[in-house]
Parts: C-alpha cells; sequence; structure tokens
C-alpha cells in the first residue's frame, strides 16, 4: 500500500548532474536519493548552490540529468511533460506584460487546448482559490509582487496537476507577505490534494509546508539528511508555537550546519545547464 | 568572427549568380553591368576614385567630428541646465522631424560647390543625432549612483565624468553608427546637388555621361565606405565598452 | 475611447510649454532676419517663409501628396515584406546566422549611392523613390523584428517549456508580443526615414515630391518656397511620428513606459 503510494509519486533514486563550463566540471546534484509519497508535501532545504534547485528542474523537463532516474507517477519527465501531470511555479511570477491577469491565468489551459468555456470557468475558479478574485482584468504590472505570484499558482492550478513543483516561490517577496502566502498555500494544498515539491533556503517555510525535508549541502549537491515531521495536513499559524515545531527547525538548522557550510561565496547554481530542453 | 562565415558565403553566392545573369541574359551594360565589369572600371578609374573618396571623407569626418563635439558640449549644457531642456530640447526634437538632407540645396545655394556646405551638412546631421542620444545617455545614469557621489562631497565634475558619460557610452556609440553613414549620405548628397569633387558629384557625372559601369563602381565605393565607416565605430565600441557583447544594437 | 482622450490632452500639455518656446524662438528669428544681419538667401524672415506657404500652398499640397503618397507606399511594402520575411525567418536558424549580418551591412550603406542604381534600373517616375523607401524600411523593420522576437524573456520560455507549448504556439503567444514594442520602434524610424528618402531620392527622378520643389525653387532662388517646402516636409514627418506614437498608446496598453532598445532614434 504505502509502497503503491511511494511509485505513483515523486520517485528520486541515484540521480546525478554534473556540468562543464569553461573547462571546470562541477557537480550540482551527486547520487540523490529521494521518494515523496503521492498526496504528500516535501521540500528541499539547502543554501544556495546546493543543487536543489537543479534537482527540481530535472523533474520539471528543463534539465537532463547526467545518470540516475527521477520520475513522477511512474513517468520520466519528458512524459509527465507531455501529460502534464505536474505544474511549475518558479520564483519570478513569470507573468506574459501583455496579457490580463486572467489571461495569464489561463495560459497553460489555451497552450493544452481546451476549450474557452472551460478555460473561463477553471480561471476563475483557481483566481478565486488564490483570493485574487476581482483583479481578473488588471495587467501584471498593476499588480504587487504577492499578488502576482499568487496569479502564477493560480495558473499552476488550473492544470489540476496532481504535481506542484515549487522552486523558492516566495523568495522574492518580503517576509510578511511571504508567511502569509505559506498558509493560504496550504488551504489550496488541502483542497487539491497535490504532491507537492518545494525549493527553499527557509528553514521555517520547510518546516511550515512539507511532511518531509531533505536538507542538502553544496558542492557536490547531496541530500545530507531527511527530517520527517509529525503534523498532519491541516496546519494553521499557531503551529510557530508548537514545541515539535521548534524542535523540528533546530534538527534542521543542525543538519545545515554540519552538512557543509553555507558558504558565501559559494557559486550561483546555473540557470539551466542544458538549455538544449527549452530551444526556442 | 566564424559567424560572418555564412553570410560571407551568400554574398559571394548572390555576386556569382549576378554574373551568371548578366553573361546569360546578355543584358546591356547600360542597364545592369557585370560585377566583373564594375571591378574593370574601379581598376581602370582607380587614381580617380580614390581622389574623390578621400574627399568625401574627409568632408565626411570634418562634419562627424564638428557635429558630434558640439552635440555632446550641448548635451552636457542640456544636463545641467533645466531652463535649457525644458524649452529648448522640444525644439531639438522637433528638428529631428526635419528632413536634413533636404536642406542640402539650401546649403549650396548659401555656401557654394565647395566643401563647407558638405561638413555643415553632416555636422548637422550628426549633431542631431548625437545630441538626442547623449541627453538621454546622461540621464541614464543611475540615481543611486549619482547620490553615492553626493554624499561623497563629489564636485560636478566629478560626476560628469565618473557616472554621467560612462552610463552615456552606449548611447553615444549607437548614435556614432548612425550618424557614421548619416554624414556620410550627408556628404554624397550635398555633393550630389552641387560640387566639384567627391563621390556624389562622381555619381551625378557619371549618370550625366552614361559611363554606367564607372557609375556603378562609384555607388559600390560609396557603399564600401558607408560600411567600414559603421564597421570602424562598431571596432570603437568593443574597444571602449568590452563588457557589453550584443547587448546594445544600434536600430 | 476615455484612455486615448486621456492620452491625448497629456500629450497636449507637454506641448503647450514647448509651443511657448517655439513662438520665442520665431520671434528672435524674425528679429534677427529684419536687422539684415543674416542674408536673405540663408535665412529668410518667418515672415517670408509664411508667405511662400501663403502663396503657394497649392503647388505645396500638390508636392506634398506626391511625396506622402510615394514614402507610404514604401513604407507599406517595406513593412508588409519585413514581417512576412521575419516569420518565415523564425524556422530555420542557419539562415537566419548568415542573412543578418548581411541586413545589419545593407543598412549601413549609404541610401543616397543607392538611388542612382535604381534610377537606372527602373528609370524616372515613381518606382525607384518608392522602392527605396521599402527597401530602407524592410532593412530597419527586419532587423528589428529579428531582435524583437528573439527577446522574450529566458524565463518566459521555459515556463512555455514546461506547459509543453509547441513552437507556433511560443510565437504566436509571447514573440510576437514581445517583439511589439521593438517593431513600433521601427515603424518610427523608417516613417521618419522614408519622408527623407522620398525627397532626395526627387532630386534624382526630379519631376514631382517636396525634394523636387526645394531643387527647382532653388535654381529660382525663391528661398521662401524651398523653406516652406521644408517645414512641410517635416510637417509630415512629425505626423506620421505622431499618428504611430498613437497607434502605440493604443495597441500597447500595458507598457507603462515604452521600452528603450537602446537609443534608437
Amino acid at each position: 500500500m504505502a509502497d503503491r503510494r511511494d511509485r505513483e509519486g515523486i520517485v528520486v533514486r541515484d540521480v546525478t548532474m554534473t556540468y562543464e563550463r569553461r573547462g571546470i566540471t562541477t557537480t550540482a546534484v551527486d547520487g540523490c536519493d529521494l521518494i515523496v509519497p503521492k498526496g504528500s508535501w516535501a521540500s528541499l532545504l539547502g543554501p544556495s548552490g546546493c543543487g536543489k534547485s537543479t534537482l527540481l528542474k530535472i523533474l520539471a523537463d528543463i534539465v537532463r540529468p547526467t545518470s540516475g532516474i527521477a520520475t513522477m507517477d511512474e513517468l520520466t519527465p519528458a512524459e509527465a511533460r507531455a501529460a502534464r501531470i505536474f505544474a511549475l511555479v518558479s520564483q519570478q511570477s513569470v507573468m506574459l506584460p501583455w496579457r490580463r491577469l486572467a489571461e495569464n491565468v489561463e495560459l497553460g489551459l489555451e497552450v493544452a487546448g481546451v476549450s474557452r468555456r472551460e478555460r473561463r470557468a477553471r480561471a476563475r475558479e483557481a483566481i478565486e482559490l488564490v483570493g485574487l478574485s476581482g483583479f481578473e482584468k488588471a495587467y501584471p504590472h498593476e499588480l504587487s509582487g504577492g499578488m502576482r505570484q499568487r496569479g502564477a499558482i493560480a495558473r499552476a492550478l488550473t492544470l489540476r496537476p496532481k504535481f506542484l513543483l515549487m522552486d523558492e516561490p516566495f523568495g522574492a517577496l518580503d517576509e510578511l507577505t511571504r508567511e502569509r502566502l505559506n498558509f493560504e498555500l496550504i488551504q489550496i494544498l488541502e483542497e487539491t490534494g497535490a504532491t507537492l515539491l518545494l525549493v527553499t533556503h527557509s528553514v521555517s517555510e520547510a518546516v511550515i509546508l512539507s511532511d518531509k525535508v531533505a536538507v542538502m549541502s553544496p558542492r557536490p549537491g547531496r541530500i545530507v539528511h531527511v527530517a520527517s515531521l509529525p503534523f498532519g495536513h491541516h496546519r494553521t499559524p499557531e503551529l510557530r508555537d508548537d514545541p515539535r515545531f521548534v524542535a523540528a527547525e533546530r534538527e534542521l538548522r543542525h543538519a545545515l550546519g554540519s552538512g557543509g557550510a553555507p558558504d558565501a561565496a559559494a557559486p550561483p547554481e546555473p540557470a539551466a545547464p542544458d538549455r538544449a530542453l527549452v530551444a526556442g | 568572427m566564424r559567424r560572418v562565415i555564412p553570410a560571407a558565403l551568400l554574398l559571394a553566392a548572390v555576386l556569382a549568380g549576378w554574373e551568371l545573369y548578366v553573361t546569360l541574359t546578355g543584358v546591356s551594360v547600360l542597364v545592369v553591368p557585370p560585377p566583373s565589369g564594375i571591378a574593370a572600371a574601379i581598376v581602370e578609374n582607380r587614381a580617380d576614385l580614390v581622389h574623390q573618396t578621400l574627399v568625401t571623407l574627409a568632408e565626411a569626418s570634418l562634419g562627424f567630428l564638428l557635429g558630434n563635439l558640439v552635440a555632446i558640449v550641448c548635451a552636457v549644457a542640456f544636463t545641467y541646465s533645466g531652463l535649457l531642456r525644458a524649452g529648448a530640447y522640444p525644439l531639438v526634437l522637433a528638428m529631428q522631424a526635419v528632413p536634413l538632407v533636404a536642406i542640402a540645396p539650401i546649403l549650396v545655394l548659401w555656401l557654394g560647390p565647395g566643401i563647407l556646405s558638405k561638413v555643415l551638412l553632416a555636422a548637422f546631421l550628426a549633431y542631431t543625432v548625437t545630441l538626442v542620444n547623449m541627453v538621454r545617455g546622461l540621464a541614464s545614469a543611475d540615481a543611486g549612483t549619482l547620490e553615492l557621489m553626493h554624499t561623497l562631497n563629489a564636485s560636478r565634475w566629478q560626476q560628469l565624468t565618473r557616472v554621467r558619460f560612462p552610463a552615456a557610452l552606449p548611447y553615444l556609440f549607437t548614435s556614432l553608427k548612425l550618424g557614421a553613414s548619416a554624414a556620410i549620405v550627408a556628404a554624397i548628397a550635398a555633393e550630389y546637388i552641387g560640387a566639384l569633387e567627391g563621390l556624389g558629384y562622381l555619381i551625378h557625372d557619371t549618370r550625366a555621361r552614361l559611363d554606367n559601369e564607372y557609375l556603378w563602381a562609384a555607388v559600390a565605393t560609396a557603399a564600401v565606405i558607408g560600411l567600414a565607416a559603421f564597421g570602424l565605430v562598431v571596432l570603437a565600441e568593443r574597444w571602449a565598452m568590452p563588457w557589453r557583447r550584443e547587448a546594445v544594437e544600434e536600430t | 475611447m476615455k484612455r486615448i482622450t486621456r492620452k491625448l490632452l497629456e500629450g497636449v500639455a507637454g506641448v503647450r510649454a514647448a509651443a511657448a518656446f517655439l513662438l520665442a524662438a520665431l520671434l528672435l528669428w524674425q528679429l534677427v532676419t529684419s536687422t539684415g544681419l543674416v542674408k536673405f538667401y540663408v535665412l529668410p524672415a518667418p515672415s517670408t517663409v509664411l508667405e511662400a506657404m501663403a502663396r503657394f500652398r497649392g503647388e505645396l499640397g500638390e508636392e506634398a501628396l506626391a511625396t506622402l503618397t510615394v514614402a507610404l507606399a514604401g513604407f507599406a511594402l517595406g513593412t508588409v515584406a519585413a514581417i512576412a520575411v521575419a516569420m518565415t525567418l523564425t524556422y530555420s536558424r542557419l539562415v537566419r546566422t548568415a542573412v543578418y549580418p548581411l541586413l545589419l551591412a545593407l543598412r549601413a550603406l549609404p541610401f543616397i549611392a543607392i538611388i542612382p542604381i535604381l534610377v537606372v534600373l527602373m528609370g524616372t517616375g515613381y518606382e525607384p523613390r518608392i522602392t527605396i523607401c521599402a527597401i530602407s524600411t524592410f532593412l530597419t523593420t527586419l532587423v528589428n523584428l529579428m531582435r524583437g522576437l528573439r527577446s522574450a524573456d529566458g524565463e518566459v520560455e521555459e515556463l512555455m517549456h514546461t506547459l509543453n507549448a509547441t513552437g507556433m504556439q511560443r510565437l504566436l503567444k509571447v514573440r510576437v508580443y514581445a517583439a511589439r514594442p521593438y517593431l513600433l520602434a521601427a515603424l518610427r524610424i523608417s516613417a521618419s526615414s522614408c519622408v527623407i528618402e522620398a525627397t532626395v531620392a526627387e532630386w534624382i527622378t526630379g519631376d514631382s515630391g517636396l525634394g523636387y520643389l526645394v531643387q527647382i525653387s532653388g535654381y529660382t532662388f525663391q528661398i521662401g518656397l524651398m523653406w516652406a517646402a521644408i517645414v512641410v516636409a517635416s510637417a509630415l514627418t512629425l505626423a506620421l511620428v505622431g499618428v504611430i506614437t498613437l497607434i502605440e498608446k493604443v495597441a500597447m496598453p500595458w507598457a507603462p513606459q515604452a521600452p528603450g532598445a537602446g537609443a534608437a532614434v
């Protein structure tokens, strides 16, 4: 039973990603193993340059691993992308500036060839879910960063994805907005039942949003510790006062500290070493 | 450099095709001379051609230098005087709408067929282009950096040279590229209207004499120097701003 | 509709300040010329120019129309051709790399040198004039369109990739829109260039148009008329650019300010 949930979830087995730039070979990800059962929430936590974004990009079929297996619901990333079973939310909300919010949110469905009536209905649903009702006709430049990011989440949700891949989605926002959005995201996840894989460098965000946190260390990128969190999926802001929350944070900080110091001089992760996959 | 190869091959193919076309269809030399005929004309008249080219180049370069220098000075003035900027700048923008090259007949009328009219027209063109771009460029300096200079008690001159000018460099080079071609066009245009020497005069003259091969040769030379001038500015840009690759291209 | 009116009014307010200075400049010009400091054949008094404009308004109108027709025809042809070619070029990177440097090189050619060739090939009349305008518009617009089509954000490309979009979808839903500001900037430049090129071409084909008018009024020393023709030509250019700017504001309401694209002139 658990085994099937594992298989239908995210499976990363011995995934390695190396690339060469100017004659120097860098190992972004080294032999990572991770299982995120279907319907559960997981985070990749670590400092800059630890490979967490690369691992996510491998799953999102933006980058190809040098070796290893990565699957979602037993499909390879390329198959998963073609079947549209996942949605990616990145740090930049990537709204098309010439489209209004509703049209931006509809973009995924539009590309998938869904009829206009259904697109409109699903977009409206998603916009309501993220709390942006009333702003359908606004242009991205008229919205705040937090609103744009909510729009990006809405766009992801219209696809009713089985898997939600998020790469530091709230990284560009101020802390207050970020905290609020964290708990809003929890409600959305509860309602949609998607499997979440979140990349973050914030310890508290990882604890708030996960059942399982994989701590990664840089150069080479390895998973050095996996923490399981006992909180269910129904979480409120009071969670932060829970002693188990504090303990979990402590455990993770310790793991971060010992697994290779967050090095300020760590080279930035490459945007997408194998751009060939995203040819224009 | 390797990127140029496909283009060079294409060009060679075009020239070959052209030669073939003329040979095969036997088109009159008075309509379209073959590349070989043009090359022959160049070789035959090379002394004269070189002379006329140098005249045009001299006029264009002089005008280019003059126009740009004055434009840069004016741009600095506009940057530091709000009054000038509010009042005169819109006029400058309107001046951009004036088809300056069309003024050539007026200039020739006023200054005669000598080189002065050509130099002046080239200068006007370079001036308008560079002034607008330089004003924009000097204004594009990062406000944060200027603030910093202010707190460091930097003088206006230091702010100008250390912050504004570097910020204006990309804009300057864009206008230099435009201005170089424009100056050459201006010189040739004014020569066409009325001159004793220069490529424009040569074009006018060969056309009147129906010396079609020499006409095409003159045109080709004009094309080449236009290109060369552009290329020179591009090289100068690469040298002056090695950190920008394809970032700034002219429009 | 309301938005258009608001933008028009904003433009008008800015114009008022400039108009004040323009008036002052004109008065100064009138003063200087009436003192006889400047020879009449260099700079005639504004009054002379205005008088010529009034007296010859028929001819001016006729020639202006001729120049405008040529410029617009060339502009339209060049633009359509550029858009068509730009769309086809999206299919082959090899062809693009071969063609792009050639395009840049062609743009650096002094247009005035090309006109005599065109006249030899096409005779005097409208054809060479329209052609030179079309060629220069084509080159400018194509170069800018190509840049514009490539200008879409890397992250937007990534998004489209994860949404499993086809190449055609990417082109039509993203790149075409990203190219719009570049296209409009190119149109603005081409419009003013067309007027200049049409005018200059008229010297060489010489039978109608404002450039021709400037030339022959020069021969008869009618300086007022010469300047009047130049003023009309400038007004034409301003009007064309103004129309395009208006179209830009209406067609791209999402742009809070027009992007620079370098420092376009």
